[in-house]
């Protein structure tokens, strides 16, 4: 199970237009370094809805997806079974 | 590059259509409700709200569109998931699709939100190409909109919207000229672009059932049963239909139709400023059904003998195409704008703030009545184009011919088409 989680981004816009993510502030609490983008491109998220710019991220040694739509950020957050 | 069929150039035109589109937006957005039977509906709450769409699930079950929310549950009593239709969200994963594309021509043309002829002749030059090409297509708008596409491959724009609906959903149909005998000709003769109830019954009473009949039938025949409409037919069914993939819905959607004439001689009093009203309200609705738009608000304009100009505007309560309620509403506006110190010179009617869809019309209307009207009107359509304008007009038109003895599509007349925004 996946979980839609919006959350808010500090980026840089750059002079080409591009729109480069740095950190992710996850929570109150947790705000995720990006040190290193990818790719971005125009994709949908089948596992929790949207359709928008994902970029493929690296933050420490774990790969996952930052997903763009119109002017929000989510990301697929997993969520723990219960059973 | 185009590719050359016994010396005549051949182009190569895709239909797409989105399979399910309200339902299918629904359900991507929505992960939660994709294996479900699932009606995207009007409004839940209204007793009289219809399905708007429905997915491959509730297709099962039998439920239609234009089912109410009652019927559907009937035919459905387990468990179905009713959605309110978001019409802007659709709006936006429509121009995605487009978009795309339009990476691959410049010709492409929308018909209704989730439908589009694209011409890529310029791209590819025989059928293999071609296929490959709309495969490419099909799995782009999987993995960058999360839907599913049926595209139809073909010389001409009918072929390629019967070849769209061959295989539904998420797939390509190829119809060449060498295999269309073959593919399209066994299917029902109502499968072709413009066979409705009258015309199929017509066909069907001179046992012409499947497209091949039609095909076999030949030109005079069909001519002779149908009028203009034979010839066109015939033209279908054999693969000549030649018209362009236009290229409306690019940047600058159609914004505004209109239509406005200057009146043979002075207008003075408010049934002939009625009469040429409606026959402008009628041409306008008629354009909005070629295009399959409707509209929110409405305009009229007028000029005095004195050569003062108005413009004033209504909205509706719910988008309409139908010729009547347009007229309706520019009579109104002229009016209450208007004290007669001045005789009427000339007269316009425009549509603005168009929409691909009748936008929750249930909510306000009695949805049975006006898809009545709309189904009326658009015989009437049909029936001018077989047999001239003059065929049908509105009994309060009819009251002076001199005034009104115009047709407002042909541009030899005396109206002006100047006002089409296109
Ligand atoms: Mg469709």
């Amino acid at each position: 199970m996946f979980n839609k989680k919006i959350v808010s981004v500090t980026a840089k816009f750059l002079t080409t237009g591009y729109i480069m993510p740095l950190i992710i502030h996850y929570s109150d609490d947790k705000d995720y370094f990006i040190d290193k983008v990818y790719s971005c491109k125009n994709c949908a998220s089948l596992k929790v809805g949207g359709i928008g710019k994902r970029y493929d991220i690296r933050i420490g040694n774990k790969r996952t997806f930052l997903y763009l739509e119109d002017s929000i950020w989510f990301v697929e957050e997993k969520m723990e079974s219960n059973n | 590059m185009f590719c050359m069929i016994v010396g005549v150039v051949m182009r190569i035109i895709f239909h797409s259509d989105l399979n399910n589109f309200y339902a299918s937006v629904e359900c991507l957005y929505n992960p939660s409700i994709r294996n479900d039977a699932v009606v995207v509906v009007g409004d839940a709450e209204k007793r009289h709200g219809i399905v708007l769409a429905k997915n491959g699930l509730a297709k099962k079950y039998g439920i239609k569109t234009g089912d109410t929310i009652w019927e559907a549950q009937q035919k459905c009593p387990t468990k179905l998931t009713k959605v309110v239709a978001r019409f802007d969200l659709y709006r936006k994963v429509s121009k995605i699709v487009k978009d795309i594309y339009r990476e691959y021509s410049d010709r492409v043309e929308s018909f209704g939100i989730d439908e589009a002829w694209i011409d890529v002749s310029e791209r590819v030059s025989n059928f293999e190409d071609a296929y490959n090409l709309a495969e490419e297509i099909r799995k782009r708008i999987i993995t960058e909109v999360g839907l599913t596409v049926s595209i139809g491959v073909s010389f001409n724009k009918i072929f390629a919207k019967l070849g769209s609906d061959l295989k539904k959903p998420n797939a390509v149909s190829v119809i060449t000229p060498t295999n269309f005998k073959q593919v399209v000709w066994p299917l029902k003769c109502e499968d072709l672009l413009m066979v409705g109830h009258s015309t199929k019954a017509k066909l069907i009473k001179n046992n012409i059932k499947t497209i091949g009949d039609i095909a076999r039938a030949g030109k005079n025949f069909l001519k002779q049963i149908l009028g203009k409409n034979g010839e066109k037919l015939f033209d279908f069914a054999t693969g000549k239909e030649c018209s362009e993939v236009q290229k409306v819905g690019q940047h600058d959607e159609i914004k505004s139709i209109g239509n406005s004439t200057t009146c043979a001689r002075n207008l003075t009093n408010i049934n002939e400023v009625r009469a040429v009203l409606y026959v402008l309200a009628e041409s306008v609705a008629n354009r909005m059904r070629e295009v399959n738009l409707w509209a929110s608000c409405v305009a009229v304009s007028f000029k005095t003998e004195q050569l003062e100009t108005f413009e004033r505007q209504q909205k509706l309560d719910y988008p309409t195409n139908l010729a009547e309620v347009i007229g309706h509403v520019a009579l109104d506006l002229f009016k209450c704008n208007y004290n007669w110190e001045y005789q009427i010179r000339s007269l316009g009617v425009r549509v603005l703030n168009l929409c691909d869809e009748p936008l929750q019309y249930n909510i306000f209307n009695d949805a049975q009545t006006i898809l009545k009207k709309d189904k009326l009107e658009r015989i009437v359509d049909s029936l001018r184009g077989r047999f001239g304008y003059g065929v049908i007009r509105r009994a309060c038109i009819l009251k002076d011919d001199m005034l009104v003895d115009l047709n407002p599509q042909d541009a030899s007349h005396k109206i002006h088409p100047k006002s089409f925004i296109y």
